[in-house]
This record gives structure tokens, C-alpha cells and sequence, in this order.
């Protein structure tokens, strides 16, 4: 009897074990077997005709309907549906007109802006250059966009259509910075209420879709703005669902089964398998996102300029790459991506080289290395800590990953609570808009997490700054570059290319170098 | 009876009392600074000064205990640190959710363990007996977070049966409500087997059988009546240990419960959430024991004579 | 699992008559050896303790378990790397070795933490009763309101997430469990004729409770250690799984479920390799705590 309840033990445990490893057996032959598997596609690929309400899947949940007081990624896609703004992304980077109908510089110190007449927002009220100024007037009272209008001095309603921007001098970069997601436009009156009563929750849109509904935690549906006056951006579904998918391969499985039809953020260890799909399309750009390692400039030893470059020795940034996004996207060793004015592509001739970092390290008076906290601030700064500890610990840096929520970051880097950090920048196309950002005195507590300033820099970028000229210009911004490299606040480690996933039969898909932009586009 | 059942009410508040208290102590004692939180971008040492001042975090710990509680009695959570908004709307926007994928996994675990733990006490020592049994010791080994990706793999992506997220939907549920219901059948099939047993065993039982009564007849009316008990409160006793298994099960499944709230809500060091979360779980435990204590009352006829003499 | 056909029963008396004249342990002993189950559990319970002992014997910690090796990422199974190798290229069979040590090192100090706090509790308030009895135990009650899954949430989310605090949080979750079973066991023992004759010759409070009470409620405790150890392991990996416990790059088996989950589609053996060892571990622990159970009191067995 007894012989038999342990036999029977025995065979349970094996078959529901056999089973389990069975199924995850079976999927990595498909997945082999590819593109003639057949079984995932067939269903959705008729299904999607006529569809007009289209499902997005999100890495994060909508954090508010306040442009103005968010950086997160997701958040800003939805916004960017739901607000219009003076000039909206293409591909390139590049500012299209899209409110904005007319830019001309009166002087060093004045540009006009004309809008375009006809917008209404969705309370019914026309929206006039009043609105543009008030939005615009928030945006650079706020700390996250304050240095994005540093040479704006203010603002003034010239007329219904028509408002001027004064700054201290030239302006080369205020297009694409009037592009923002920050800037979205909403109605004066609304935005006054909606802070007197710190209430959100029913936003009055200006953009190609509106509000439907919010479910917290699960979802944003956006549905056709039918009074939008833009006829080439108006929307081409009925409706976009927000959903909010935290984990990455769950987002894949959701547009492979046609429960979805697009994935905002595709996880790159999907993309063999992905793209052997013929019911998927990945939709791919040279990236514009920087992901580095930086450090606290102001706390020893990162206060000494050969450990920071020691550091970008004894990293192997192709590596990185490989075991975080699958080689996918270029190693980087400036602060600045390709598309960027004034870029270079190693201005201090980094490689790996351990051995070179092991002796900066000595010559700087570690040759024993040194123990420090590597702070990270999502899965995936923490996913490429994990692989940037085990390059320190080659060259003797013992570094302990420490993880937190981004809503943290602003004060924890103010706090220096952070000597060594993982983080990403997604850079613009005009280096006025991202170097003085991030390494000027006034960008502290903003987003210099480095600390790093210096006088030289100052002067580079007010040169920059004060000319039209843009061959000048890119000379100015190779130099700035290369004194970063030579000084390494930052390690730059690799440009991640971008990606989205969608249902094959999508139409109007496209992508800037960080995501999937311009979604009124998107139809069957 | 009512009397009773209002006894029982009454002992369940100085208990969700002492839940909020202790929760809230550990997060009292906690060196996370929720200005820091709350101010984000904005962070001034003065600014922060300020914020503590004005959530009263400079009271004594029994000062923001009597706060919470009485902001409770009105509903109100209070704020989240991160986005500002109230908590009370999130929970009540998600805790329905747990709610219901609890409810369906504990239905799924009481209809299938039910009738095999009679089954296999009536035919002990059976091949099915053994293999249930065996199974049971497997289901309660398994981590329910493994067995979540392992259902994903062959339901979702192998077979393309399910959906692999979960949702508040018949198709969305299944996966979430049977992962989570795994370790939990194979504990209410061991006590309905064991106190089944016990009952078959009794000499009332022999003698049942003795006088003729059908096979049937003495399973159904004499057996299962008493064995239901023990039963009843390993069912209550789940609901509990079943709410903090969802965390789990919510994570794997992206379902949009408590869980996830509770998970993130920790992540970002939001104590209101957290507080919120707990609190409002601990309640829910709260009552599933209250309603075992009642439902015992009905079935036990020791507690219904004490109390229907009296009143 | 109890088996109570007739034959088996009378067996088992005889078996008990047999043992009259052997000394407890040796009967314990014997009938737990009688217990096949509880064999099978001791055996995959004393590989999985071996590894996590001699985990630097059998592989090398620096080059297998932590150091990034990217030429050899992303393997199956081979004779070099028995269970592949994940996406930074290290070998899965060192991590979930190392993974062992790691879980069994703080499921053990938890346990012992719990069982500390727990049974010191539980003593006293089995032994003074009155007052002291109704306070702790209402607490008890209380802790017991909520999850321990979730109360250990709470722990770490106020202290942060390290191995230290992941040690409070299962520790003191658990609590409650010893607290009652202690208290259950001095309750019964306390009326008991011996402890009475040994107040009466004048022993101390401390002494009766240490030298009388605490042993004879041996039996339950140690059934509970097992099983609280293993639902430790299961809380050190859920918490790990969800980014609450063990930090990279130390091999902890929840942690490398995380982190294969993006991966797990095409190389489902990463996932399946550190989810067999937790499951082999509480599996084991639980056949091994009913093994104890039965062996320690044949009267619970029917």
C-alpha cells in the first residue's frame, strides 16, 4: 500500500512537472518552426478588417492629463493625441507645423507666431493665441520645461491668431522646442479651475482625439475629436485604447493574439521570434535615446576625473548592448545621439580596455578600486546596472545596484543620495535643447544629475546660442562634446534603436528615434 | 442568532483597529521621508519642512493614528504622495477587481476539492485517492507565480486558448483564478478528506449503515452535515491567505487589482497607497471571518442552541 | 494522508507494541523511517542542503555565478553548461546552486527568528495567562488578520529592500504561528502533575518554563519549523520575483524568474530550472513536516 502512494506521489509529480516543461518545450520549437507555424496569425488577420477602435498597448499607466507636470514617456503619448501643439514630430525629429502657421523673426530678441484659425477646443470655446500664451507661460514657469525655453524672456497676445515670443537673443532651437509634448494646449479657463480644485478628471481637449474614458489602473480611451479643424491630422479611427501592460513580453503576446494592436514598447527579446511573424510588423528608427551611466561630480571619488574615465575604459559597451536590448542600436561614447547638432562619434577614443582602467585608477589613488551604490531607476536602468556591475567589478569597482521608482529620482539626485546612477536621455535635434540642459549650473535640480558645469561649457553654449548659422553652430557643439567625453560626468554606453510592434496590417505607422508618433495616422 | 452575529460584529472592530495600527506603525517607523515623494522635481529642504508640517507628520504616531482613522469613517484615505489624487478612487476603482478574481478562484477551489476529497475519503487507499492526494501535495509546492508563467506559455502562447493579461472578463479570469486557486485546492481537499474520514469512522455513521441506509444516503446526509465544519473554516481561512496570494497572481497576469496597485504603491514609496491597500484588504479579511463565524453559528448546533435558548 | 485500512491499523499496533521497551527517540525514529513519503522528502531536502553547503565546491562563484560572459549567452542545456545559460551568459545550474544556498541561509534565519520571537511570546503567555495571556494573543490575532505575504510587504516597504529587512519581514510575519502553537502546547502541559510538583519543590518561573514546559512541546515545533521554513523559502523568492528581496547580482531563484521572464518563450528552461528548485524545496520541506508530524505523534495519524 504504502509502496504505492509513493509511486503514485512520484508519478504525479513527474507528469504535471513533464507537462509544464512539455508546454515550454513545445513553444521553442514553434518559435523555430516559424514562419510556416501559422497557428497565431490566421484568425487575426481577419479580424482586423474594418476595425476602428484600435488598442495600444502601455508600459506605464497615464500618470495625469496635465501636460505640464510629467516626463513620463506613456503619459506624453497621450497627451500628444489629446492636445494640440504649435509644431508636432516627424520621424526625423524635425518640427512640422501644426498649429503654428506662421514663424517669423522679427529681431534677435522677437519672434511672431500665427495660428491657424478654426480650432475649437471640445467645451466648444475657440481657442486663440490667449490660450497658446497661457499654456506656453506655464510651461516656462515649470521647472521641467523652464530650460527648455532658456532664451524665452515672456510672452504677448498680439492678437486672436497671433502672439510674440521675446528672448534675450537669437533663438535657433525654439521650433522644436515648441514641439514638446509639454506644450500641449488646453483652454485658459479650464486649466484655472482644474488647479483651483486640484481636479483632472474631465480635460478639455484640443488634439484629434478627446476623452472617452479613464479606468485607473487599466486604461485611457480616446475617441474621434469630430470638431477638430485640421483635415490632414484628423483622426483615422474611431478610437485609440490606452491599456496599460506592464510587462514587456505580455504586451507582445497581446498584438500576437490580436487582442492588440499595437505595443508602445517592444521588448527586444522578442524580436527574433517577433519578426519571423508575418502577422507582426516591427516598425524600427535610428535611435535618439542615450543610455549612460552617470556620475555625482561633486562626491569622491567621482570628483576625480580619471576615475569617471576609467570608468568609460572598463565598460565593453557592445556587451551592454547585446545582453540588454540584443545588439539592437549602436554603441555610444558622446553624450549626444547622430541626430543631434554637433555630434561625434568617440570624441575622446574610448575603448574597452580594463587594463587601462585599472591603471587610471591606481594613478588616481584607488588601485585596490573602491566600493560605491549604483542606483537605478526602472527595469530597465536596473537590467543594464546589472550588466555594468560586472564590467566594475573587472576593474575592482565594487558597486551595489539599488533600485527606486522614478518619482524619487528629482529629489534623491538633489539629495546626492545618488554617486552613481543609470539613466537615459531621449536628446532632441537641436544640441541647444539638450547640453545646456544638462550641464549648466542652473540645470541642477533639474536634469544635471551629474553636477557638472564648467565656465568653458557656459561660453559654448551662449555661443551657440547666439547665431542662425548652423555650420558655426555644429563646430561649437563638436567642441562641447568632446570637453564632455574628455571630462565624462557621464558614461555613455549605447543608443537603443526604436522600436513598436504592431499588427501587420496597421497603416500609418511611424516612428521618431523614441517611439511611435503622429498615432491619428493609424488605421486598417 | 442575532444577537450573536452582532457580538461577532463587534469583536471585528478593535481587531481592524489593530490591523491600521500595526500597518501604520511600520510605515511610522519607516526612514523613507514622504516629502521627498510628494515634492519630487520640486524637493527645497524648506518646501519639504513645510509639506511635513502640513500632513501632520510632526505629530506623535497616536495623534496620525486617530487622523487616519477617523479620515477612514468618512471615506477618505487621504492623498497619494505620487499623483496627488485621492487613494479612496484608485481603491475602489481596482479593489472590485481582486474582489472578483478572489471570489471566482475560491468557487473554482471549493467545487473541485469538494467532491474529490469525499470521494477519495469514501475509496481511501484507491488509485484515485492516491493520485488526488499526491497531486495535492504537488499543487501546494508549486510557487503560484511559476505556475502563472507556465500557463501563459501553454494557454496563451502555445495554444492561444486565453488571453495571457488578465481581465475583469470570463476568458480574462480563467488563467489568474485557477493559478491562484492551485495551492489552495490541495489544503480544502486534504481537510475535506481528513474530516470526511473522521466522520465515516464515527459509530452513529457504522450504525447508519448497520440499519440499512443507502450508501448515498449516509455520504450525503450524515457524513458530509458534519464533516462541513473543518471545512468551512479552511475555506475562511483562504479568502485571507488567497488575498495576499492575488498580489502574486496579479503581477504575473497584469490584472488590474489591488495587487499591483499595492506592489507599485510600495515600489514608489507611496505610504497612503500602501496604508490604503492593506487596510482596505485587512477589512475584507475582517468580514470573510465574521461570515465563517456566522455561517458556523447556522451549520454547528452547539453555537445555534447557546444562543437560541437565551434569545 | 492519512491511510486507515484495518491491517494497516493493526500493523501499526503491533508495530507500537514491538517498541514498548525502546527509548522514545528510537521509536520516532524508527517510525519515521516507516514513512516512505517522509524518506523521499528527507532525501531531495538533503541534495538540495548538500548544494547549498558545498555550493563553492561544486561550482566557482566569480567566473560561473556572477561574471557576465556574453560569447556564451542564451544557451541550452550542453555537457559545459548543464542548464544553459541565461542572457548575460552565466551558467543557470551554478545560479540556481548558489540560489539554494542563498534561500536556505535565510529561510533559516527567518525561521529561527520567527520561532525565537514566537515561542518566547507564546511561553509567556501560556504560562502567566490573565492579562499578559489576552494581550499578546489578541495581537497575534490581529497579525493574523492580515496575510503574512502581506505583512512582509509592508516590512520591507517601510525598510527598504535588503536581505536584512526580508529577514524581519518573514521573520516577524510568522510570528503568530509559533506564538499559538507554543502557547496551545504550554497550556497542556502547564496543568500537568509535574510542573505542579515542580513549583511545589520551589523551582523559578523561568526554570519551569525552560526545563519542563519548552520540552515538551518539542514535537509541534518542529513540524512547524519545517513547514514555516518552507513557506520561508516560498516568501523569499515571491518577494525576490517581485523586486522586493535580493538584489542582483547575488542567484536567488525568484530573482532569476524575473529575470528570465522576458525570455522565457524561447528559453523556457530558465524559467523552469529555478522554478523546479523552489518547488523541489517546499515539496520536500512539506513531506518532511507530515513525516515528523505522524512520526512524532502517532496518536494525529489515523
Amino acid at each position: 500500500m504504502k509502496k504505492m502512494r509513493v509511486l503514485s506521489l512520484l508519478l504525479a509529480a513527474a507528469v504535471s512537472v513533464s507537462l509544464l516543461a512539455g508546454c515550454g518545450g513545445d513553444t521553442s520549437t514553434t518559435s523555430q518552426g516559424g514562419t510556416s507555424g501559422g497557428t497565431s496569425g490566421g484568425s487575426t488577420t481577419v479580424s482586423t478588417e474594418g476595425r476602428e477602435d484600435l488598442v495600444i498597448c502601455m508600459p506605464e499607466d497615464l500618470e495625469t492629463f496635465d501636460p505640464i507636470s510629467t516626463s513620463a514617456m506613456a503619459t506624453q503619448a497621450v497627451h500628444n493625441m489629446m492636445y494640440i501643439r504649435l509644431y508636432h514630430d516627424s520621424e526625423s525629429g524635425e518640427a512640422v507645423p501644426w498649429l503654428a502657421e506662421e514663424f517669423n523673426v522679427i529681431s534677435d530678441t522677437e519672434i511672431d507666431i500665427k495660428i491657424k484659425d478654426g480650432f475649437t477646443f471640445t467645451d466648444g470655446t475657440p481657442l486663440t493665441a490667449e490660450d497658446v500664451v497661457y499654456t506656453l507661460q506655464r510651461a516656462l514657469e515649470s521647472p521641467n520645461f523652464s530650460t527648455l525655453l532658456a532664451t524665452v524672456e515672456g510672452f504677448e497676445v498680439i492678437d486672436e491668431t497671433t502672439f510674440r515670443i521675446i528672448t534675450t537673443g537669437p533663438s535657433p532651437s525654439i521650433q522644436v522646442a515648441l514641439m514638446h509634448p509639454g506644450t500641449g494646449i488646453l483652454p485658459k479657463a479650464y486649466v484655472e479651475q482644474a488647479l483651483a480644485n486640484d481636479d483632472w478628471s474631465e480635460p478639455v481637449c484640443s488634439g484629434p482625439f478627446k476623452l472617452e474614458s479613464r479606468s485607473v489602473g487599466e486604461s485611457v480611451k480616446l475617441v474621434k475629436n469630430e470638431t477638430f479643424a485640421d483635415e490632414a491630422t484628423s483622426a483615422q479611427c474611431n478610437s485609440l485604447t490606452f491599456r496599460y501592460v506592464p510587462e514587456a513580453s505580455s504586451r507582445t503576446i497581446l498584438v500576437e493574439t490580436g487582442e492588440a494592436d499595437v505595443n508602445f514598447q517592444f521588448a527586444t527579446a522578442d524580436y527574433a521570434r517577433a519578426s519571423e511573424n508575418p502577422d507582426l510588423a516591427i516598425h524600427e528608427n535610428t535611435g535618439t535615446v542615450v543610455q549612460y551611466i552617470g556620475v555625482d561630480t561633486t562626491q569622491a571619488p567621482f570628483d576625480n576625473k580619471l576615475v569617471r574615465q576609467a570608468i568609460c575604459y572598463a565598460i565593453n559597451r557592445d556587451d551592454v548592448l547585446t545582453v540588454v536590448a540584443e545588439g539592437l542600436g549602436t554603441p555610444a561614447f558622446s553624450v549626444l545621439p547622430p541626430s543631434t547638432l554637433g555630434y561625434v562619434e568617440n570624441p575622446a577614443g574610448y575603448t574597452y580596455d580594463p587594463e587601462k582602467a585599472k591603471a587610471l585608477l591606481a594613478e588616481a589613488g584607488y588601485p585596490d578600486g573602491f566600493d560605491t551604490t549604483l542606483v537605478a531607476f526602472n527595469d530597465l536602468g536596473k537590467r543594464v546596472s546589472e550588466v555594468v556591475q560586472m564590467f566594475l567589478m573587472e576593474v575592482g569597482i565594487n558597486a551595489e545596484i539599488e533600485t527606486y521608482d522614478t518619482s524619487v529620482r528629482q529629489s534623491m539626485m538633489a539629495n546626492h543620495q545618488c554617486p552613481m546612477f543609470a539613466a537615459q536621455w531621449g536628446a532632441m535635434t537641436d544640441a541647444d535643447l539638450v547640453l545646456p540642459r544638462l550641464f549648466t549650473e542652473e540645470a541642477i535640480g533639474g536634469m544635471n544629475f551629474s553636477w557638472f558645469h564648467s565656465p568653458e561649457l557656459d561660453e559654448l553654449f551662449a555661443a551657440g546660442r547666439a547665431t542662425y548659422d548652423t555650420a558655426e553652430r555644429e563646430s561649437i557643439y563638436n567642441e562641447a562634446v568632446t570637453i564632455l567625453a574628455d571630462e565624462a560626468p557621464w558614461c555613455p554606453l549605447y543608443i537603443p534603436s526604436a522600436f513598436c510592434l504592431t499588427n501587420a496590417n496597421l497603416q500609418g505607422v511611424e516612428l521618431s528615434g523614441e517611439s511611435i508618433i503622429n498615432m491619428w495616422q493609424l488605421h486598417y | 442568532m442575532i444577537k450573536y452575529i452582532l457580538k461577532r460584529l463587534l469583536a471585528l472592530i478593535p481587531v481592524i483597529l489593530g490591523v491600521i495600527f500595526i500597518i501604520q506603525f511600520i510605515l511610522y517607523i519607516s526612514p523613507n521621508d514622504p516629502a521627498v515623494v510628494i515634492l519630487g522635481v520640486d524637493y527645497t529642504p524648506e518646501g519639504a519642512a513645510q509639506v511635513r508640517e502640513s500632513l501632520g507628520l510632526n505629530d506623535p504616531f497616536i495623534v496620525q493614528f486617530a487622523r487616519y482613522v477617523l479620515d477612514l469613517l468618512r471615506g477618505d484615505f487621504g492623498n497619494s504622495y505620487v499623483t496627488g489624487e485621492p487613494v479612496a478612487v484608485q481603491l475602489a476603482a481596482r479593489f472590485p477587481n481582486t474582489l472578483i478574481l478572489v471570489v471566482v478562484s475560491m468557487t473554482l477551489c471549493t467545487i473541485l476539492s469538494l467532491p474529490i476529497g469525499i470521494q477519495s475519503a469514501v475509496k481511501p487507499n484507491s488509485w484515485f485517492s492516491n493520485i488526488t492526494a499526491a497531486l495535492g501535495m504537488v499543487g501546494i509546492a508549486l510557487p503560484t507565480f511559476w505556475l502563472g508563467l507556465m500557463l501563459i506559455l501553454l494557454f496563451a502562447v502555445h495554444l492561444e486558448w486565453l488571453p495571457a493579461t488578465g481581465s475583469v472578463s470570463l476568458t480574462g479570469m480563467i488563467l489568474p483564478a485557477i493559478t491562484l486557486s492551485a495551492s489552495f485546492m490541495a489544503g480544502t481537499m486534504r481537510t475535506t478528506r481528513s474530516s470526511m474520514l473522521d466522520c465515516l469512522n464515527q459509530d452513529y455513521i457504522r450504525t447508519a449503515k448497520a440499519k440499512g441506509v443507502s450508501h448515498h444516503d449516509v455520504i450525503d446526509k450524515h457524513a458530509l452535515k458534519n464533516a462541513l465544519l473543518p471545512i468551512i473554516t479552511v475555506v475562511g481561512v483562504n479568502v485571507g491567505t488567497q488575498m495576499g496570494g492575488s498580489v502574486l497572481t496579479e503581477t504575473v497576469f497584469s490584472y488590474p487589482g489591488l495587487g499591483i496597485m499595492l506592489t507599485n504603491g510600495i515600489k514608489q514609496t507611496d505610504t497612503p497607497t500602501i496604508l490604503g491597500c492593506l487596510v482596505v484588504m485587512a477589512i475584507c479579511i475582517g468580514i470573510c471571518n465574521l461570515l465563517v463565524d456566522i455561517i458556523f453559528a447556522f451549520v454547528d448546533p452547539r453555537i445555534k442552541s447557546q444562543y437560541s435558548k437565551r434569545g | 494522508m492519512g491511510s486507515n485500512t484495518t491491517t494497516e491499523v493493526l500493523t501499526r499496533n503491533a508495530i507500537l507494541k514491538q517498541f514498548k521497551k525502546k527509548t522514545p527517540m528510537q521509536e520516532i525514529m524508527i517510525r519515521f523511517v516507516r514513512n516512505r513519503m517522509a524518506v523521499v522528502g528527507i532525501i531531495i531536502f538533503a541534495v538540495i542542503l548538500f548544494c547549498a553547503i558545498f555550493a563553492d565546491f561544486i561550482c566557482d562563484y566569480d567566473t560561473m555565478v556572477v561574471k557576465l560572459n556574453v560569447a556564451e549567452r542564451l544557451q541550452g542545456p550542453s555537457a559545459a553548461h548543464w542548464l544553459g545559460t541565461d542572457k548575460s551568459g552565466r551558467d543557470v545550474f551554478a545560479r540556481v546552486i548558489h540560489g539554494a544556498r542563498t534561500s536556505l541561509w535565510i529561510g533559516f534565519v527567518a525561521t529561527a527568528l520567527s520561532l525565537l520571537i514566537g515561542g518566547i511570546l507564546g511561553a509567556i503567555a501560556g504560562f502567566f495567562g490573565k492579562w499578559i495571556d489576552e494581550l499578546i494573543m489578541r495581537v497575534m490575532d490581529v497579525m493574523l488578520c492580515l496575510p503574512e505575504m502581506l505583512l512582509a510587504m509592508a516590512i520591507v516597504a517601510a525598510m527598504g529592500a535588503n536581505v536584512v529587512n526580508m529577514i524581519l519581514a518573514i521573520g516577524i510575519s510568522r510570528v503568530p504561528r509559533f506564538a499559538r502553537i507554543v502557547r496551545s502546547s504550554v497550556l497542556t502541559v502547564r496543568g500537568m502533575e509535574y510542573v505542579e510538583a515542580a513549583r511545589a519543590i520551589g523551582a523559578r518561573n523561568g526554570t519551569i518554563i525552560a526545563r519542563h514546559v519548552l520540552l515538551n512541546c518539542l514535537g509541534p515545533i518542529i513540524v512547524q519549523v519545517t513547514l514555516i521554513f518552507a513557506s520561508a523559502i516560498l516568501a523569499i523568492s515571491s518577494l525576490s520575483f517581485l523586486g522586493l528581496g535580493i538584489q542582483p547580482p547575488a542567484p536567488e531563484w525568484g530573482n532569476m524568474l524575473s529575470e528570465a521572464r522576458e525570455n522565457m518563450r524561447d528559453f523556457p528552461h530558465l524559467v523552469l530550472a529555478p522554478g523546479m528548485a523552489i518547488f523541489l524545496s517546499i515539496f520536500s520541506l512539506n513531506l518532511l513536516g507530515d513525516g515528523l508530524r505522524d512520526a512524532l505523534d502517532p496518536k494525529l495519524k489515523q
